[in-house]
């Protein structure tokens, strides 16, 4: 089987949606490796101002 | 507490600017909820009287359910009878079998291009995002607003804020062994921080931050799930997508500048294994949830402001595989749920004998990005060739009435 074939049946049968769904890329939170070539998330990169509360927030 | 606004400029300008928009005309909303993993749109509305449905689901074929009034070869998921109801009612738009052309089977990509609202993968804004660039305003961070803790890619901006909140009943400070009086004192105490005087920059900017947080916290309050009476029963349990759908819905009655709202259904939808136990309880919580939204808004008299897209980023292969389940395929179904939709179903479901592509998998009779530029034509009254590119090539449906 040629790589470009196996990368097709990867998805199709998705040998890593588990750990994909775990790792689900967020935006603003960087991107895990999970896919060749997967495209950037939209959002990525935005400036977030997390708003002072989040840090106030403790248990 | 988690709210996070995105993309914001100036955090001092949010007071006045959420209280100017919140006396702003009653602007259309659009909800989108997102069915994570490729939800199966032949369950959702499987081809009970198709002749090759059986032979490519011997172990999943489903029987019975609400037979689907636009096509007798289709009936409803018997989860979702609370959507066949509305959808009796002519509240629903259905779309049995919408994608895109050359139709990729990564989650990733082709969740992206559902978020981009373009086969783009280097887009980096929401189609939402986009529109809310050329109509929101800097200082009103409700704008765009994800229920989900994290900004969900569709409502990424490139210059107005937005925000994301876990639910409207998560938002709010909390302290190990404050309550009661002491608690009220300790959230007077931050909000007066803003107020204080400060010697630099960054601790002016600190102060603000505080006072920003705790004037939010006071507009929402008021929808912590906790608190509400909602007018209808939600689906009861820790699922948060009831709840936030509940909270969502009072939100909106009580004027706040919402325009474009972003969740995530109940459940996970990427059935490769186990696909009938997995799937029925995750619709039926989703089902049940988008019918008391429906429901809710219409008692509070706002549901002919509030139109809600249900989405899912692949249907599943026709034929199921060795394992219980189906694996990814191409054509997903999608729905439109309002007072105002058309309430005609776009696109045709394409039968198992000529409907499938040459992987086997269900070719799309409507394109997403039709959908999306009817959407921002008809509903939210805005030129869509000004936000998706390549858009004049794409038929619009009449998704309005």
């Amino acid at each position: 089987m040629s790589v470009g074939r196996e990368r097709e049946v990867s998805r199709i049968v998705c040998d890593e949606c588990t750990r994909a769904g775990a790792l689900r890329a967020v935006a603003g939170r960087g991107l895990p490796s999970i896919e060749p070539g997967m495209p950037t998330p939209a959002g990525t990169g935005l400036t977030r101002r997390g708003f002072m509360a989040r840090s106030l927030a403790w248990r | 507490m988690a709210l996070t606004v995105y993309g914001a400029g100036r955090l001092d300008i949010f007071d006045e600017g959420i209280a100017a928009a919140a006396t702003m005309p009653k602007n259309p909303i659009l909800v989108t909820v997102f069915l994570q993993g490729g939800a199966d749109a032949l369950s959702l509305l499987s081809p009970q009287a198709d002749p090759l449905y059986r032979k490519l689901r011997p172990s999943l074929a489903i029987s019975g359910g609400t037979a689907f009034a636009e096509d007798d070869r289709l009936f409803w998921h018997p989860a979702l009878d609370p959507i066949a109801q509305l959808h009796g009612e002519g509240k629903v738009t259905v779309l049995p079998a919408v994608g895109y052309d050359h139709p990729d089977q990564s989650h990733f990509t082709s969740r992206h291009f559902w978020e981009v609202g373009a086969t783009d993968s280097r887009l980096l804004t929401g189609w939402l995002g986009r529109y809310l660039d050329v109509v929101g305003s800097p200082d009103n961070p409700l704008q765009g607003l994800s229920l989900t803790g994290s900004l969900e890619p569709a409502l990424a901006t490139a210059k107005v804020p937005v925000a994301a909140i876990d639910g409207p009943d998560q938002y709010d400070f909390w302290s190990p062994g404050v309550w009661g009086q002491v608690e009220d004192r300790m959230l007077e105490a931050i909000g007066m921080l803003g107020n204080a005087g400060a010697h630099d920059a960054a601790s002016r900017t600190a102060a603000k931050v505080a006072g920003q947080s705790a004037t939010l916290r006071r507009q929402l309050q008021p929808f912590g799930g906790k608190k509400l009476t909602p007018a209808v029963p939600y689906p009861a349990g820790n699922d948060s997508f009831p709840r936030s759908l509940q909270g969502l819905a009072a939100m909106i009655a009580a004027g706040l500048p919402l325009r474009c709202v972003a969740l995530e259904a109940t459940g996970e939808y990427d059935t490769h294994a186990s696909q009938a136990s997995e799937l029925t309880p995750a619709l039926t919580t989703t089902a049940a949830s988008l019918y008391a939204f429906q429901r809710d808004l219409e008692a509070r008299g706002v549901a002919d402001r509030v139109l809600t897209l249900v989405w899912t980023e692949f249907g599943r292969r026709a034929e199921e595989n060795g394992s219980g389940g189906t694996d990814h395929g191409a054509a997903g179904t999608g729905f439109l749920i309002g007072t105002k939709v058309a309430g005609t179903q776009v696109g045709e479901y394409p039968g198992l004998a000529s409907g499938l592509d040459r992987d086997g998998n269900l070719k799309a009779t409507s394109d997403f990005r039709g959908v999306y530029a009817a959407l921002l034509e008809q509903w939210l009254r805005f030129d869509a060739e000004r936000i998706l590119p390549h858009i004049s090539k794409f038929k619009r449906p009449t998704l309005v009435k």
